[in-house]
């Protein structure tokens, strides 16, 4: 049975282009590839006997891409020793690692790597985790390299790399672990007190014996003993750090409730006589544990997602050490160092050009989105990108007094001032708790005073029944499913809090250049004798050998008719070269000799084509605006949300992006510490700023504002200080985010009223004694049944 | 009803361990990966499976395809 074509890649899933003939034979039938990518992985997990991966996969692999050259030499940086220290652990003569994995989506992934890792001599241990995406893989390193490792996995398709675990990250997973233990040791003794509790319950006809009640007393008292003094541990710290800062909160009353009712019982069993109320306790304990234990894997699964965005680039430089190039790792420059930049690679260090000219990407740091020409005696900057012509530099200063350097210093300071909102919970859980204990305290007051022998059981009740663990859960599993919501949507959160003010912000700033814009430069106008088609390809031939980010503009227009010959770059000004036997230029007006540049393109990059010194095209290029701009800040504007263009570009093309998206507000040619200060005087006037960045530059801003969004493609550094990352910087998205969160409101108000009714309801039974404790315990749980379910309508669509 | 003085302290000695089994599982990192070790049954780990790629698939009664 040979299956028909079809048009869909077997592997991936994508179109195939109707003239394209791949195949793989996967078990006996012709399976269609889209690209040669897809067809080495497919014909690579086929010839390794890994086909069960196809029959058991749940969702389709990624389109695969070939290595290319540049990213095989990455590859092999990640094998120098002093790249490895920061984040190779040694253990014995081994090497572990955990990595991050790409696209790792089922089961079927994770056995693909683990099998085709299993083939490799030297390799010790290799474990996939699908539910955090990553790879532990312990190796010898003295039989194989890790960039073998990683070139292995490359071949059946997977991207890993190593990463920067958040630093949040080992916090959130060892207090998710310490509840899981917490909730286990609970749970198991709720089972067993229940069990004793139930003889109690149906003994109507007083047929225990007095010394077998007793005996299950005592019983019961050494299970409790754990879940009172292990498992409700977290309850009296908060509980106890709340009081020191002179606040209530939802653990005072909780942590009361346990211990007077453990104490009273275990003074019942002591004395044999009175109550005793053990399961109460207990299963108490158990329901919030699994509340908190819930709302801390969320926040885990946060920390984690967004570990994995940091990867680890092996910052590397090319030194010159006495005449020859040596690769090194860019910590260990110091200042006097002499290193070579080749056009594309990433600046290592900060310093002065000593030889060779270029032009520098300064995007990331400035906000400019042209790039700025440097020529010996210029000062560069680590981490841009040099573009055109190899560059040496000698290392200015020492890294931690690099300019990136500073501006994380500043991004750290930021953060610790950043103001906080209260959340809407955590204000009005202050009155309720101070109500519960006050009711408390009076009935047990009027009972003792009408004398009651059962005064304090009462009041116990009391306690118990207004225990607002519903109140506790409601916002907490609200934003636990609204954030796995937005994480559908492309947008990782990283706090609950981001909900509340998101509905709360009334003025948004917007960083320009690769966040409004694309960040790429477009064609927007060609003035031309000649058909636009021929000026493109003309002008593709020509830029076919320039690394310049404007070249990318004429990509897709090329067309092999033009042969590009005698190509000459001219830095900071452009490229000539003979195309066809015709002497072509294309650059700006003083390489091209323009006498009267066309002021018409004021707000844009104009270039100009000239064949043997005669004008042929004047070129207009801008950088590009998103098309989800146009709706984020119409929508932002239907909202009457002020909206402010901050950006670190001085050229006119801020004027350009402003009017064009009608922003009520722009600010341009800010350095990161104006860009702060504009952002606090917001603040200080009692403005709810949101900020919207990608850059380096951006990141003290984002680190201050109430509410921060970094792009997904963005800077590393701006994405560790923001509270949302948008994942594939579709900013149409965070609309979406937006009426989510008022629906996140409505539905906290919906758990509110839910919550304190039951509450109000049961308080008149529990302070006429109508109420035993084990009943109060159960309505509770039942009601914070309910406010979860409420919440859990969140993770579905709109309606 | 005398049996339950030993029956009970046994089934505590019993949670007791099962409790101990659990703290073992979570440090040993088994509840960090829930979604895929149900899947893990269905793959099969034959340790030299090169040899199969070129022969024709023997269809038997307890054959896994």
């Amino acid at each position: 049975m040979i299956q028909q074509r079809t048009d869909r890649c077997y592997h991936c899933g994508e179109c195939i282009e109707p003239n394209l003939d791949l195949t793989v034979v996967i078990e006996n039938n012709d399976q269609a590839m889209c690209c040669y990518g897809c067809q080495a992985v497919a014909q690579s997990i086929v010839d390794n006997g890994l086909v069960s991966y196809y029959r058991l996969r749940s969702t389709k692999g990624v389109q695969a891409s070939q290595l290319i050259p540049e990213e095989m030499g990455e590859l092999l940086a990640y094998d120098i020793e002093e790249i490895q220290q920061e984040f190779v652990e040694r253990c014995n003569d081994d090497n572990e690692v955990t990595l991050t994995v790409e696209n790792v989506s089922c089961a079927a992934c994770a056995w693909l790597i683990e099998r085709k890792l299993a083939n490799l001599a030297g390799l010790k241990t290799s474990n996939v985790n699908t539910t955090t995406s990553r790879l532990y893989i312990v190796w010898d390193p003295k039989k194989l390299k890790l960039s073998a490792i990683l070139l292995e996995i490359a071949k059946v398709g997977y991207k890993a790399y190593p990463f920067q675990p958040d630093i949040a990250e080992q916090h959130e997973v060892s207090v998710a672990n310490a509840y899981l233990r917490k909730l286990v040791i609970a749970g198991l003794a709720t089972m067993q007190v229940m069990m004793f509790a139930m003889a109690f319950y149906f003994d109507v006809l007083n047929t225990l014996s007095a010394g077998l009640a007793n005996y299950f007393r005592w019983i019961s008292l050494i299970i409790v003993l754990p879940v009172v003094f292990y498992s409700a541990l977290p309850f009296y710290s908060n509980a106890l750090s709340a009081l020191a800062a002179r606040k209530l909160n939802m653990d005072v009353p909780v942590s009361l409730a346990i211990l007077l009712a453990f104490g009273a019982s275990a003074m019942a069993t002591v004395t044999q006589s009175g109550e005793v109320y053990f399961e109460s306790v207990s299963m108490f304990a158990f329901f919030l544990l699994l509340g908190r234990y819930i709302e801390q894997r969320a926040k885990k699964k946060a920390a984690q997602t967004s570990s994995n965005l940091f990867k680890l680039v092996p910052l590397t430089a090319q030194q010159m050490v006495n005449g020859s190039i040596k690769t090194v790792a860019a910590r260990l420059l110091q200042p006097g160092d002499h290193i070579v930049i080749k056009p594309g690679q990433i600046i290592a260090a900060d310093g002065v050009v000593i030889s060779g000219q270029s032009s520098n990407m300064e995007a990331l740091l400035t906000g400019e989105s042209v790039p700025v020409k440097k020529v010996i005696g210029d000062s560069v900057y680590a981490s841009c990108e040099n573009i055109e012509s190899p560059l040496t530099i000698e290392v200015s200063c020492q890294p931690n007094q690099r300019l990136i350097s500073k501006i994380i210093k500043l991004q750290e300071q930021a953060s610790s001032t950043k103001p906080k909102l209260a959340s809407l919970a955590d204000s009005l859980s202050q009155y309720v708790v101070m109500v519960i204990l006050l009711l408390a305290s009076l009935s047990y007051i009027g009972w003792s005073l009408a004398g009651n022998p059962d005064a304090f059981w009462i009041s116990l009740a009391v306690l118990v029944a207004t225990c607002p663990c519903a109140l506790s859960l409601a916002t907490p599993s609200a934003f636990t499913c609204a954030a796995a919501a937005m994480s559908n949507q492309g947008l990782l959160l990283k706090s609950g809090q981001t909900f509340d003010t998101l509905t709360n912000v009334t003025h948004v700033c917007f960083d320009k250049t690769g966040t409004l814009t694309s960040g790429k430069f477009v064609v927007s106008q060609i003035e031309s004798k000649l058909d636009d088609e021929t000026v493109m390809s003309l002008c593709a031939a020509l830029e076919s050998s320039s690394e310049h980010p404007i070249a990318n503009a004429f990509i897709d227009y090329h067309n092999p008719q033009y042969v590009l010959t005698n190509a000459q770059a001219y830095t900071g000004g452009g490229i000539s070269g003979t195309i066809n036997g015709t002497n072509y230029t294309l650059g700006n007006a003083q390489l091209s000799k323009i006498v009267d540049p066309n002021n018409k393109f004021e707000d844009q990059v104009v270039i100009y084509l000239t064949q043997d010194q005669q004008l042929v095209a004047t070129i207009a290029l801008f950088d590009q605006i998103r098309a989800q701009s146009h709706v984020l800040i119409d929508y932002l504007t239907s909202k009457n949300i002020t909206t402010t263009l901050l950006t670190g570009d001085s050229s006119s093309h801020g004027d350009y992006v402003a009017s064009t998206l009608g922003m009520t507000n722009l600010v341009n040619g800010q350095l990161p510490q104006q860009k702060l200060a504009y952002l606090k005087t917001l603040q200080q006037n009692g403005e709810i700023v949101a900020m919207f960045g990608d850059g380096v530059n951006d990141a003290p801003v984002l680190a201050q504002a109430h509410l921060s969004f970094a792009m997904g493609t963005g800077s590393d550094i701006a994405k560790s200080g923001a509270d949302v990352v948008i994942l594939h910087d579709d900013l149409a998205k965070v609309t979406q985010g937006v009426e989510l969160a008022f629906r996140v409101k409505q539905i906290i108000k919906q758990n509110f009223v839910w919550a304190i009714g039951y509450n109000l309801a049961a308080v008149p039974f529990a302070l006429v004694g109508l109420l035993p404790p084990y009943l109060a315990a159960a309505g509770m749980s039942l009601s914070s049944v309910i406010v979860v379910s409420n919440s859990l309508r969140l993770l579905k669509g709109r309606q | 009803m005398k049996i339950l003085l030993i029956l009970i302290p046994v089934a505590l000695l019993i949670i007791t361990i099962a409790g101990c089994f659990f703290f073992w599982a979570i440090r040993t990192k088994q509840f960090e990966d829930l979604d895929r070790q149900g899947a893990n049954i269905l793959f099969d780990d034959d340790p030299t499976p090169a040899s199969k790629i070129n022969q024709p698939p023997i269809v038997t009664a307890n054959s896994d395809e």
